[in-house]
């Protein structure tokens, strides 16, 4: 049966497999190699196959696939398949089970992951007969990118796995795929959506996820230019728009651009494209976003008023959408530039803060490394992240210059993605330079994936900001909680730069600038991996700008060198 | 404003089917009485009294019809009622 299943998966152009084996897929693992032509990269831990497979996925458009044996190897892949269900990444798993004789019997390494996984997946499949599988694999696979992507699963029972059967593969399981073929744009709801756009005094583009599946840049480029209207985007949205064009302003929200925030906060009218209005874009649902007129364009009609009401819903692929708007609106619809110029005025404040802040800083400034990193990376470097202060420091200066380059794990929020998801990025993308930008606390919890650097080959650049600390719940600890720093400070263990060597990489801890630059390039050049230990201060390693939980926008904290600046436009 | 709303579903994928939406009623903003399911052998006919503001009912029977393992999905108001505001709950599709 597992030999059917390798043949089908093969015929998909599913071949690179992602996992760690052990009694109940060994059959699949064994199938694998019988059949042939498949990559298999061992993984030190499942969760760092499903990471590797999100950002796989996300770079590919087409998914992995991720195999892991029953009950711990099962459980192991949890987190890494809630971060792509919150992130809408196509990855797809298959777990080993136990026989089905012994279901409910707490076999050893039984556990009913169809029973612990299903609210995290956007399909999930327990193979109970062989002549089910090969449906079931090919369903769950087409439905991982189908649509809006997300992660899907079959749970593949071992007896089943070595039956014999002469099953062909032409099946799927009774599901209508074409319901997630988006809806063609509603005309009316389109009418509405450029007369509002066109009456709009300050109309703004929150551009989320959901723009770059759709692939539709152009467009939102397009309309910002006729309007003269802003960009702003969503945390994952930052991948989804270049951020050197002039209108981008970068993200909003809880650790967004200060000029990114402003436009969000003043806008009247949000053209809102692909992104589910999370809590950590918005700050707050009330009062203030209750008083905008927003159109939220999404592919999802789950996502239309789920978290804030539109005037104007449009289910629809964004790029059909938006292209409509394009052809029912004139040519040179709008053009005043004072609110942009505001916002500019309001990001050149901002760097000036940031450039007289660094130099009371200790040891390297967080964003200040960016930009040197910046400079010296190709254009199309994917660049990961992991989650934490830096990844807030990446996210207000890190510039994503082409779209589909940049990878965090945005709605999880899970530390530990940085390191895999680098790996699954440079697999489904070996001729670009992977950057992973990572803090010491989230390294510390997959640094072991980093045995597949050398083991495949996968030279990427690893930038630990090392400042010792689970950074970010330290700065709510300092403004939250009284300064009572309880369980964020790390010791000086482990040394990372040992760790880098025990992994046959280069390891190193430079002392300035110069010496940072001077690494980067070397493995840019030689397409050598390294880890990069950045000492940073974690006395003075505080994120600006912050909108605290539950504030609106223009409450943001801002650097010190901003006190007279206001975030709030006056005409 | 609140009202009772009725959600029917045809589902495949017995049990585990089944679980899945009711994972979905689970996060939903509304309360539920007499959810009542019928096993055909294939498919799974449910049906569940939602009740609670239009728009949560709307979000639920909107986040259920994505389920892959849902085949057909409907939304009606108790007789009597408004039958067209019902079927703008669905609209979206």
């Amino acid at each position: 049966m597992v030999d059917q299943v390798a043949k089908t998966l093969k015929e998909m152009g599913a071949v690179d497999v992602f996992g760690v084996t052990g009694g109940s897929i060994m059959a699949f693992y064994d199938a694998l190699d019988v059949v042939g032509g498949f990559n298999i990269y061992m993984f030190r831990h499942e969760q760092g196959a499903a990471h590797a497979a999100d950002a796989y996925g996300r770079v590919k458009g087409r998914p992995a696939v991720v195999a892991v044996t029953s009950g711990p190897g099962a459980t192991n892949i949890v987190t890494g398949v809630a971060n792509a269900y919150m992130d809408s990444s196509p990855t797809f798993f298959i777990t080993g089970q136990v026989p089905t004789s012994v279901f409910g019997r707490d076999a050893f390494q039984e556990t009913d992951i169809v029973g612990v996984i299903a609210p995290i997946t956007k399909f999930v499949y327990q193979v109970r007969r062989e002549e089910e599988a090969i449906p079931a694999v090919k369903t769950a696979y087409r439905l991982a990118y189908e649509g809006r992507p997300g992660p899907t699963v079959v749970d593949f029972p071992r007896d089943i796995q070595l039956k014999r059967c002469d099953c062909r593969s032409d099946g799927f399981l009774p599901v209508r795929f074409e319901k997630y073929r988006p809806p063609d744009p509603d005309p009316e709801a389109i009418d509405e959506a450029v007369r509002l756009l066109l009456s709009a005094r300050r109309p703004v583009i929150l551009v989320g996820g959901g723009v770059y599946w759709a692939r539709a840049w152009p467009e939102v480029i397009e309309i910002a230019e006729r309007l003269w209207a802003p960009i702003v985007t969503t945390l994952p949205g930052k991948n989804s728009v270049p951020a050197d064009h002039p209108l981008v302003m970068g993200p909003a929200g809880m650790h967004g651009r200060a000029e990114g925030d402003a436009a969000l906060a003043n806008a009247d009218v949000i053209l809102a494209v692909g992104t589910r209005f999370s809590d950590r874009t918005v700050g707050r649902f009330e009062p203030e976003l209750r008083e905008k007129k927003i159109i939220h364009i999404d592919i999802d009609p789950s996502e239309i008023g789920k978290n804030v009401k539109p005037a104007v819903g449009i289910v629809a692929d964004a790029k059909k959408a938006l292209r409509m708007i394009i052809e029912r609106m004139p040519k040179v619809a709008r053009r005043d530039t004072r609110f942009v110029e505001w916002l500019l005025y309001i990001r050149r404040r901002y760097e000036e803060a940031m450039e007289e802040l660094a130099k009371k800083i200790r040891l390297f400034a967080p964003w200040k490394v960016l930009k040197l990193l910046r400079r010296i990376v190709p254009r199309d470097t994917i660049t990961v992240t992991g989650v934490g202060s830096h990844q807030m420091w990446a996210e207000i200066h890190w510039d994503v210059y082409v779209p589909g380059t940049w990878i965090t794990s945005a709605g999880l929020g899970t530390m530990g993605f940085c390191v895999p998801a680098a790996i699954g990025a440079k697999i489904a993308a070996r001729d670009r330079t992977v950057l992973c930008i990572d803090g010491d606390g989230s390294f510390q919890m997959t640094m072991n994936n980093l045995a597949l650097v050398r083991d495949y080959n996968l030279p990427a650049i690893f930038v630990i900001f090392d400042n010792r600390a689970l950074m970010l719940v330290k700065q709510w600890q300092i403004f939250l909680y009284e300064r009572r720093i309880v369980a964020t400070h790390f010791t000086e263990r482990p040394d990372f730069v040992k760790v880098a060597e025990a992994y046959d990489i280069e390891g190193v801890r430079p002392a300035s600038y110069e010496e940072l630059e001077k690494w980067v390039r070397w493995a840019v050049r030689n397409n050598e991996p390294i880890v990069i230990d950045v000492a940073i201060d974690r006395e003075t390693d505080i994120v600006y700008p912050w909108v605290k939980p539950g504030e609106w926008l223009t409450n943001a904290l801002l650097p010190p060198g901003m006190e007279d600046v206001s975030l709030v436009y006056e005409e | 404003m609140e009202a009772r709303y009725r959600l029917w579903m045809r589902v495949f994928g017995g049990l585990d089917g089944v679980m899945r939406v009711v994972n979905i009623l689970r996060r939903g903003k509304v309360r539920y009485h007499e959810l009542r399911v019928k096993f055909d052998g294939a498919y799974a006919s449910m049906d569940v009294c939602l009740e609670g503001v239009s728009d949560e009912v709307r979000w639920v029977a909107a986040k259920v019809e994505r389920l892959p393992e849902v085949e057909e999905i409907r939304v009606e108001l108790p007789k009597g009622e408004d039958r067209e505001e019902a079927s703008l709950l669905l609209e979206a599709r």
